[in-house]
């Protein structure tokens, strides 16, 4: 099975990413809950390396690559762009969200809760997202 | 196919949106546009119609979240209903389901907001 994919940093490349996920996960049996909270949590990540870290520069690439070491799924989720920096991230608040009519914010809070184990690395200029999920 | 689509309609003072598809970054733009549309056409309810909505990520839910802020804003009801369980299970990962109102069927929303049946 096919488990690397490499596209450029436009937003209509999230649609291909997650088709891409949802094909290899469709091999695994799981239930359509998770399969979707998975293809969430990896569609976020992309969505953020995108936007935020390439600044949709079309002339830059993402790359995913899905294995399954034991009991396990991880995707491991590479760019070139700005490194996300977890030490200043907050969990957002919801109420507080919705009190001021803010739109964005909450894609890592979704990750964090769907993924077991969410790591960041940065080397070199190369900026490597690493998610784990239990499947068994 | 297309991977998105939202129509509005006006049902007496009632404005209802419906997505159809994949709302993500990418698709967010176009329903964010079409609920503040809808929300400007009524001063008494927006329903968004979630029964052909496939798929939502944060993008999705920011465009949600903040029609919500400018129903309330101008004291005008926000319901969405009919949402697949993979959805609403998206929903119930940040709490949203504690914060915004959502009722099973068209039917049931209406009622609520009209406070009787159509």
């Amino acid at each position: 099975m096919n488990n690397f994919i490499r596209v450029n940093c436009t937003k209509k490349n999230l649609k291909p990413i997650r088709d891409f996920v949802s094909g290899y996960l469709h091999g695994l049996s799981l239930s359509d809950i998770l399969t979707n909270q998975i293809v969430l949590a990896v569609d976020e990540i992309c969505a953020n390396l995108i936007i935020h870290a390439n600044h949709e520069d079309p002339t830059k690439f993402i790359s995913l690559t899905i294995d399954l070491p034991k009991d396990m799924i991880r995707f491991e989720i590479s760019d070139n762009g700005l490194a996300f920096k977890r030490s200043e991230y907050k969990e957002p608040d919801i109420g507080e969200h919705i009190k001021v009519g803010k739109k964005g914010g909450v894609g890592i809070a979704l990750v964090n809760r769907i993924m077991d184990k969410v790591e960041f690395r940065s080397s070199d200029g190369r900026n490597t997202c690493l998610l784990y999920k239990k499947i068994k | 196919m297309k991977q998105f689509d939202v129509t509005t309609e006006q049902l007496g003072e009632i404005a209802i949106v419906r997505l159809k598809g994949e709302l993500d970054a990418s698709t967010s733009p176009v329903a964010d546009t079409a609920m503040s549309e809808a929300l400007k056409s009524t001063s008494k309810a927006v329903l968004i119609d979630c029964s052909a909505l496939t798929y939502i990520s944060s993008a999705g839910l920011g465009a949600v979240l903040s029609t919500y802020h400018d129903c309330n804003h101008r004291s005008v009801q926000l319901f969405l209903y009919g949402l697949q369980p993979k959805i609403k299970s998206v929903l119930n990962i940040l709490g949203l389901e504690k914060v915004i109102p959502i009722a099973t069927t068209e039917k049931e929303a209406l009622y609520a907001v009209n406070g009787k049946a159509l």
